[in-house]
């Protein structure tokens, strides 16, 4: 039989859908997705940690999951709502339907809803907080907002690390993990280049004596603006080892950088988003995840430890920031997901200055 | 990079007359393209031998020429033009075809031209099968494994390297033929043997077998700074093995991987860049193994193509006008995306919503013909739907169809009690009807796997439909209900039909699910909440377009809802379209103010005059489909446009037509109703043979016959037994029974009224005998053989007829005249097919002022507040009918009253014989004066009346060749012939001296066409090689004139917008 899904905010917007499944009432930031492939990655990210995730494609799950796709051990969405899940899925690599492996990890997820109506909504309002429950009255969820962390100073990226690649550092890229996604490990690798994750807790003097040929801030979930320790320690590592920042990274390299973070009306989640990068003429597609944004660096900054700052990529959808640079210091960082997974190899030369610079710097070494 | 400022002019190619795999796809692709350059500045030059069709309008373009696509003819054009550059990528393979002649003869050197979009070099690698097998592994991209033979050995050998299973292609067998799957290594040497024998070379191409993998195609663009995007990727329904045009497709890509789709993404954008494509559109095809994602690169087309405007219609994404752009030097991060206004060309539409493709196709046309599917298109047309699921997809997509079918629970008579072993057998064949075999099996029950294994229909397709048939009504939420494809018709209890009905939105289509603010009016209704855009109180007209593509109703149609929109637009209504063809150019996201994207059935239709309350609904425009309508939207309160409901009621019930024209005093050909058997043989008594049988309530002529005798009545009603369930030939209602007028002219009048006055538009003399359906006849406008005064005879009928009818709006009447004595044989009260062909020629736009006359103007208010009806011409125009005969290489190419013509070209000049040559140019017929051979093979009762023309030719220098039977009879009548064999004895014979190009006309009176007679090969053979055929004195009358013009044709050519 089918289930009344309720999903609603503090306002009183309420959307409803249908669903099969059995699941218990939960609460997140309501975000949109309009990636079209790629669910298991995208269920999977950290970075989606407390989120509800709003799936515009029509139909999510179809090939099914594969752990090849995993971009960590397990579901991380707080939910998954969308218009129809394919619980028969069909494809050579499917192990399990995506709706089993959500309820297997007791995710909540409906189909059934009016995907654009709630696109629309939270392009106009914003993405908000929300309530999820299964045949449940509105006071009972919203009781449950009440208490809910808002999104605002969630500092869970400081826990949502799980990255497993050994304690040897020499000569490896260390990845503060903030929530990394498998797809960074990925594409080092196949550049030849193994890692190391690197707790967000360890100090700077530490991280600079394990011999790393570079470090990479991960992405990860929550407000960058709430992880203070971290933003520190990236602040003393500017300048003394190669810098690469992904995302969240990206962000936290802004903060280390004295630059403002600003949350975004409704963020950047889909598979399609252009991207210029500079002194590059082809315009990237590109990957993008986030709900904050680095402020755009209207002149060129000369700051008076790390040398100049620029803008290094720009989207072209919005004009919005999506990368910095700071080659006198051998930092960079962009806004969006250069390792795709989900989404195009556009982003893959992104990783080329980091390779070389750690070519560079490790060989003076 | 921004625009090319060296050049100022730029010629496009078109694609020429509606064939099957190049449809009107062309115009929508050339008009958008055409559109673009002008508004940047540059001075657009168009050549298009179709007059069908909205490029070649004057205001397209800034000189555009109809003649025939041809090297020669382009030769010409670019001489007196001198055009700085040619866009060939924009009017299909038949452009494409034509630049590369063009190239190899040195003209663009010559006349120091660009070509833009592609290079001649990327072209002919994109084109030639090895390079582009070479060129694609040579940078990792898999292409199917190949190697011609000539021995059994190697045959076997070959086997080995590529391993089973494979395909075996006998080299230069027409079409394709002969082709053969080869499972296991037992079967090899037995296959290879008939192949050998089956190639005329002894050659066969052994190809790894793709057949059954699943099929996908990606629509690309790339500018000049590299960037390059995905518009939109496909999936077909049908797996490898149907030609991607015949088979069901659906956007976007649902079984793969984000791994595997962006590894297809990059070979895409590989191919393109190895390929050196620089700009523009392309597609690419690739097959991939269900069992383990294996690829395979299939082909790719170098130019905007029929996938490319499914895929600018699945998404928005207008590619023809960015793939011009883009040629001229803009890069796609310069320009913005139309439909959100607001970001750039250069992301990746997403889509929210599923879109199917079904083809539409007309096998019972072509009755010798088998109608299984492969890799040759068959199909005539297509129609696209829009939806929330794929189910929901596919059930509007079969309403969409109009052959009568509700969606996916509708039961299907073919199938109801077929044993399982012929389901399985309709399971596995692929034919137009397997979908609904499919259908049958899942309401059976039958295990889903089973059903793919048979039709190698992925999985995912199956279970999908499959859930629509485990939910009941009553226990399911009605929006649900919705997305698994019920519909109104599927549903007993009213409350639920009113609930699913109340639950209807209306969504855009705005190439990034809602992230972004989208300002273009491009709906589809599914079920939900929230409507995305509003309706306003402005004034405002629905035009109903015409659906999918058919013989009978195609893009003519298309081009008379266009210009009805235009013109509402021109004249400060609120244009509304609804249509469900993704080839045309009225479903353009900005041709209305507002588009439906919506089956054309009531229930849809319905729904939008429901939400937008127009003023009036415009149903003349669509061909016979909106007239279909036409009740149901006066029953429901809703303003018909124009003439009243009585008006087609009259025209289409016999009686009342009968009695109309007998008070007006003009007559008919003796006809009669037949409900059953008895009746017919009374009718045909009273009538006396000929007469021409037809169905009740036809278009473009389905199973219309004449019938000469009683022998070919009773093969007739037992064609008509056997394409019906019941072999009960009155089944489907009565037969009308008309008397045959033989040796008659003709004549088709289009004319536009205000109930009171009358404008005519034109008068179009038919060049074929009587009996040849109107729209597969060659048409002169004006009448070239008939007097002044029975054209005004002709005239003051048609008014006296419009004005009886208070036609308001449109009017197509078509005449017999049989020895000075005028019939009436029917009449159309709408837009007809030849109104495109008349606006075009005279300038006068009628459709346009026609729309005003439908909405209450009046013919004089026109005629001073308008520029539509000023116009006149000084020049011959024919339109000539072309075929797909090609395409259905068993069917006998004579013409009867059943219309067979996918589409036309129009031949103009100064004089009736220019007219004839470039007609004929176009349709791919030299009429070559330096062969200077006539073959005649004539029914013994025609002999007589041919000996004079013959007389003639002989004058004129030809030599006439003949067989026996004609020749003993010109002999005795003093005309020298060349005696050759009949078909099967040896050479000369009548097929050799045709194959050797001795003949420039064949003149064949044909008896009842009995399959493969020896006319039959002759006239087939004619068609493959290019030698006009010709029935009738007249005809070969009118050849004489055109042979005598041949030298003339180049010095008569000019820009349309110099004619009119």
């Amino acid at each position: 039989m089918y289930k009344k899904t309720l999903l609603i905010n503090k306002n009183g917007d309420e959307f409803t859908g249908w669903s099969f499944n059995d699941f218990q009432p939960t609460t997140g930031e309501l975000i949109f997705n309009t990636a079209m492939t790629g669910f298991v990655e995208i269920l999977s990210d950290p970075s989606y940690i407390n989120q509800i995730i709003t799936f515009t494609s029509s139909h999510i799950g179809n090939y099914g999951m594969s752990k090849l796709d995993f971009e960590s051990n397990k579901p991380k969405v707080q939910a998954a709502i969308g218009n129809s899940f394919t619980h028969t899925p069909s494809s050579w690599r499917s192990e399990n339907s995506i709706t089993n492996w959500l309820s297997e990890y007791e995710i909540p997820f409906s189909g059934g809803f009016d995907v654009r109506n709630i696109t629309t909504h939270l392009r106009d309002n914003g993405s908000a907080m929300y309530a999820i429950g299964q045949d449940i009255d509105k006071e009972s969820l919203l009781q449950l907002l009440d208490k809910a962390q808002n999104i605002i100073g969630d500092n869970s990226a400081l826990t949502a690390g799980n990255l497993k690649l050994g304690n040897e550092t020499n000569g490896k890229v260390g990845i503060i993990d903030l929530g990394a996604k498998q797809s960074i490990v990925n594409v080092l690798k196949n550049l030849n280049l193994d890692s190391v994750a690197i707790s967000p807790n360890e100090h700077a003097e530490n991280i600079l004596s394990l011999n790393l040929k570079g470090v990479l801030i991960s992405n990860g979930p929550g407000d960058p603006r709430s992880l203070t320790s971290v933003i520190s320690t990236v602040k003393e590592l500017i300048g003394k080892i190669p810098l690469f920042g992904i995302c969240l990274g990206h962000q936290i390299l802004g903060l280390a950088c004295g630059l403002q973070v600003r949350k975004l009306e409704f963020g950047h989640h889909g598979s399609n988003h252009p991207v210029g990068i500079k002194g590059v003429k082809k315009a990237l597609i590109t990957s993008q995840n986030h709900g904050f944004a680095v402020e755009d660096i209207k002149s060129e900054i000369i700051h008076k430890e790390f040398g100049k700052i620029e803008n290094y990529a720009v989207n072209l959808n919005d004009g919005s920031n999506e990368g910095l640079s700071i080659w006198d210091s051998m930092a960079y960082s962009v806004q969006f997901h250069p390792e795709s997974g989900p989404g195009t190899s556009d982003g893959l030369q992104l990783f080329e200055p980091f390779v070389k610079m750690m070519e560079n710097n490790y060989a003076k070494k | 990079m921004p625009k090319n400022k060296n050049i100022k002019s730029i010629l496009i190619i078109g694609s020429g007359p509606i064939v099957i795999g190049q449809a009107c796809e062309f115009d929508y692709s050339g008009s958008q393209a055409a559109k673009a350059l002008k508004s940047e500045g540059y001075r657009v030059i168009l050549v298009n031998s179709n007059p069908a069709t909205i490029m070649t309008d004057p205001v397209m373009a800034d000189a555009t020429y109809i003649e025939p696509l041809t090297c020669d003819y382009l030769e010409k054009i670019i001489e007196i033009e001198k055009p700085d550059a040619v866009l060939p990528t924009l009017g299909g393979q038949t452009a494409l075809n034509l630049a590369m002649e063009l190239e190899s003869k040195n003209i663009f050197n010559k006349f120091n031209i660009k070509l833009l979009g592609a290079s001649a070099d990327s072209i002919e690698i994109a084109e030639n099968r090895w390079l582009f097998k070479n060129a694609m592994e040579e940078v990792g991209i898999k292409t199917l494994q190949a190697k011609y033979v000539k021995k059994i050995e190697d045959g076997i050998l070959a086997s080995k390297e590529i391993g089973f299973p494979l395909m075996l292609r006998p080299s230069f067998i027409l079409g394709g033929g002969g082709t053969s799957l080869v499972n296991n290594e037992e079967e090899l040497e037995k296959k290879l043997q008939e192949a050998f024998i089956a190639s005329p070379t002894q050659e066969v191409l052994i190809e790894e077998s793709v057949y059954g993998w699943k099929e996908y195609e990606l629509e690309v663009m790339r500018d000049s700074d590299g960037n390059g995007v995905i518009v939109c990727g496909i999936e077909n329904f049908d797996p490898m093995g149907v030609h991607t045009g015949d088979s069901i497709t659906v956007a976007p890509i649902q079984t793969l991987s984000d791994k595997e789709y962006q590894i297809m993404r990059d070979e895409a954008l590989l191919c393109l860049d190895t390929i050196g494509i620089a700009t523009g559109g392309s597609n690419v095809q690739f097959a991939v193994n269900p069992k383990n994602g294996e690829r395979r690169i299939i082909e790719m087309n170098p130019r905007v193509s029929r996938s490319s405007a499914l895929a600018s219609k699945a998404t928005g994404f207008p590619i023809a006008k960015f793939a011009a752009l883009l040629a001229v030097g803009f890069s796609l991060t310069e320009l913005n995306n139309d439909i959100t206004g607001t970001t750039p060309a250069s992301f990746e539409p997403v889509q929210d919503y599923v879109v199917v493709k079904i083809p539409r196709f007309d096998f019972p046309k072509f009755p010798s013909t088998d109608d299984i599917l492969g890799t040759s298109m068959q199909s005539v047309g297509e129609v696209m739907s829009i939806a929330s699921t794929f189910t929901e997809s596919l059930t509007k997509a079969i309403r969409s169809l109009e052959i009568g079918k509700t969606g996916i629970r509708n039961i299907d008579n073919r199938f109801i009690n077929l044993p399982k072993v012929e389901l399985q057998e309709e399971i596995k064949t692929p034919r137009p009807r397997r979908i609904f075999a499919i259908l049958e099996a899942i309401r059976r029950n039958w295990p889903i796997e089973d059903i793919s294994k048979l039709s190698k229909v992925d999985i995912w397709f199956l279970n999908e439909i499959e859930k629509s048939f485990n939910v009941t009504p009553e226990s399911t939420p009605s929006s649900i209900l919705k997305m698994l494809g019920w519909t109104n018709e599927d549903l007993d209890s009213l409350e639920i039909k009113e609930e699913l009905e109340k639950n209807r939105v209306y969504k855009l289509v705005d190439t990034c699910s809602a992230e972004f603010l989208s300002k273009t009016p491009y709906l589809y209704s599914t079920f939900g909440v929230s409507n995305d855009d509003l309706t306003t109180k402005n004034k405002k007209v629905v035009v109903i377009g015409s659906g999918p593509n058919r013989i009978g109703q195609g893009i003519e149609f298309d081009y008379c809802c266009v210009h009805g929109i235009q013109s509402l637009k021109e004249n400060n209504y609120e244009a509304i379209m609804i249509n469900s063809n993704p080839e045309t150019v009225s479903t353009d996201y900005d041709t209305a103010d507002k588009l439906y994207f919506e089956p054309l059935s009531w229930v849809e239709v319905k729904a939008v005059l429901d939400r937008e309350q127009p003023d009036s609904v415009i149903i003349q425009l669509g061909g016979q489909t909106p007239l279909k309508l036409a009740k149901n939207i006066k029953d429901s309160g809703f303003e018909i446009a124009g003439s009243s409901l009585d008006v087609i009621e009259t025209t289409e019930d016999r009686e009342l037509f009968q009695k109309l024209c007998e008070s007006i005093g003009i007559d008919q050909p003796k006809s009669k109703i037949a409900f059953n058997e008895t009746e017919l043989i009374q009718a045909v008594k009273e009538i006396t043979y000929p007469v021409l049988l037809r169905p009740s309530y036809v278009l473009g002529g389905r199973a219309m016959r004449v019938v000469k005798n009683d022998e070919e009545l009773k093969n007739y009603l037992s064609i008509l037994s056997t394409s019906d369930e019941d072999g009960n030939p009155f089944n489907s209602g009565p037969l009308l029974v008309d008397q045959f007028l033989t040796n008659t002219i003709e004549i088709d009048v289009d004319l536009i009224s205000d109930g009171k006055e009358v404008f005519t538009a034109g008068i179009l003399e038919h060049l074929e005998p009587a009996g040849v359906h109107s729209g597969d006849s060659t048409a002169v406008l004006p009448p070239f053989s008939i007097s002044e005064k029975l054209i005004k005879e002709i005239q003051n009928k048609s008014i006296k007829l419009a004005k009886s009818l208070k036609v308001r709006g449109l009017l197509n009447i078509q005449f017999a005249i049989k020895d000075d004595n005028i019939f009436i044989l029917e009449a159309n009260p709408r837009a007809s097919r030849t109104m495109p062909f008349i606006s075009k020629v005279t300038g006068n736009q009628i459709i346009k002022a026609g729309t005003l006359l439908m909405l209450g103007h009046s013919l004089d208010s026109i005629k001073k507040n308008t520029e539509y009806l000023n116009n006149s011409t000084k020049k011959i125009a024919i339109k000539k009918a072309i075929f797909p005969w090609t395409r259905f290489p068993a069917e006998d190419t004579m013409l009867g009253p059943e219309m067979k013509a996918t589409g036309e070209v129009l031949g103009i000049g100064n004089n009736f014989g220019v007219a004839l040559n470039k007609a004929y140019s176009a349709a791919g017929v030299e009429i070559n004066q330096n062969k200077k051979g006539v073959f005649v093979s004539l029914s013994d009762i025609e002999k007589p009346n041919f000996v004079e023309i013959i007389k003639t030719y002989i004058k004129l220098g030809f030599k006439i060749y003949s067989t026996e039977g004609t020749s003993k009879y010109l002999n005795q009548n003093g005309i020298e012939t060349v005696l050759v064999g009949r078909a099967d004895d040896i050479a000369p014979t009548s097929l050799t001296i045709i194959e050797d190009k001795l003949i420039s006309l064949v003149i064949n009176t044909p008896t009842f066409a009995n399959e493969y007679t020896d006319g039959w090969k002759i006239r087939r053979l004619s068609h493959e090689v290019g030698v006009a055929v010709v029935s009738s004195v007249r005809e070969a009358e009118a050849f004489l004139m055109a042979f005598k013009e041949k030298e003339n044709i180049f010095k008569d050519m000019e820009a349309i917008q110099n004619v009119s």
